[in-house]
């Protein structure tokens, strides 16, 4: 369905006063991305949500005490934009409690991907690079691999790295912590 | 937008006239916004010019004075359409109410025929707005084009849109199908 009209972008407040007002249920996933609210499917069953869990629980033991972790909460990338990425790994502060936390709060993203493949590629990806989040991981669950997007310019990043199976992967604010990418995704 | 809004495994997620009121109500939506819900889409309204206006000023004029006994004229009000669409016509005639719809915003049931005035949202008003009034049953169905200075009068509503439209320009004659007596030259409507 196409509207030619020109239709009325919904900004992040507006789209938190949504939330808080119970426009959405409970149980329902949505986005706010360009303005333009978007239903996502939740996580696939119990491989998905067992994965995601072995991925936060692995990072969170190396990177306990040096970062915050959010994980499919909402994220406020920019003005009209708010996303629920999987996992987040935030600067520490004591504010997230009261004000959701902004692009400028994020070290780096991960988005493990199954079925929601190609929009975690191209929609989320020009996205995080505009609000300029320096390191966004896509680990592709059917592929068994981790890319690597780094150093964001424009809607693209300019560095991008695969790495699989025994490979060690990091985080650039992180280096000391390595991790490979078979323990990340089985 | 549509590109995106079109991946089939996170659609856009449309906005029901229900949550649209409460929007609203908490004041997501303010009186400043010029919007209304078409096909579960917040749409802001056409910006108008000086011709624009002056069409809608004439148009407002003559109906009322030709039809405002026979049936009340509703302009840019809301009228809710289907679950997620709530337009606010230029023009909707509308079957007399002793309430003025006090309990309840019109439904298409109660409409007799809605009036577009459009210049920059031809599309628009041609295409997506065309199919719902269609879909919802909406018998009779005029653009008038700012520009061209004509009108386009779709009638025989189906479910996706209507028959070809009998297109009317100055010099010529207009009337609605419910009121063949009435008749009006374009010029009159439009200048």
């Amino acid at each position: 369905m196409i509207v030619h009209g020109e239709v009325r972008r919904i900004t992040a407040d507006e789209y938190n006063t949504m939330a808080e007002i119970g426009i959405f249920d409970a149980d329902e996933r949505v986005e706010l991305i360009d303005g333009v609210l978007i239903s996502y499917a939740p996580p696939q069953g119990p491989e998905h949500a067992g994965l995601l869990w072995n991925c936060v629980e692995l990072i969170r033991k190396r990177l306990q005490g040096t970062t915050a972790f959010w994980s499919q909460m909402p994220l406020v990338l920019c003005d009209d934009t708010v996303l629920e990425p999987d996992l987040a790994l935030l600067v520490a502060k004591d504010t997230y409690r009261r004000e959701l936390p902004r692009a400028s709060d994020v070290h780096a993203i991960i988005e493990v991907a199954w079925s929601s493949l190609s929009s975690d590629r191209t929609r989320k990806l020009r996205v995080y690079a505009e609000a300029g989040i320096t390191e966004y991981w896509v680990a592709d669950v059917r592929k068994e691999r981790i890319e690597i997007h780094r150093d964001p310019r424009g809607a693209e990043y300019a560095s991008y790295r695969v790495a699989q199976g025994a490979d060690s992967v990091s985080f650039a604010t992180f280096p000391d912590a390595v991790f490979s990418v078979d323990e990340l995704l089985h | 937008m549509s590109d995106m809004a079109s991946t089939a495994e996170s659609p856009e997620r449309l906005i029901t006239v229900e949550e649209f009121d409460r929007m609203w109500n908490s004041g997501v939506i303010g009186p400043d916004d010029r919007v209304e819900l078409v096909e579960g889409r917040i749409v802001r309204r056409e910006t108008m010019n000086a011709p624009h206006a002056s069409i809608m000023a004439r148009m407002t004029q003559r109906l009322s004075e030709a039809l405002g006994e026979a049936v009340m004229i509703w302009q840019q009000l809301p009228v809710v359409a289907a679950e997620r669409s709530k337009p606010m016509p230029d023009f909707a005639l509308i079957k007399r109410r002793g309430d003025y719809y006090a309990g309840a915003l019109p439904v298409p049931d109660d409409v007799i025929a809605i009036v577009e005035v459009s210049d920059t949202r031809l599309r628009f008003d041609r295409g997506t707005k065309l199919r719902l009034y269609a879909r919802v049953g909406i018998p009779e169905y005029w653009v008038v084009d700012v520009k061209k200075k004509t009108i386009e009068i779709y009638r025989e509503p189906h479910e996706l849109g209507y028959a070809p439209p009998t297109v009317a320009k100055k010099g010529e004659r207009v009337s609605f199908a419910a009121f063949p007596d009435v008749v009006f030259p374009v010029d009159e409507l439009l200048g």
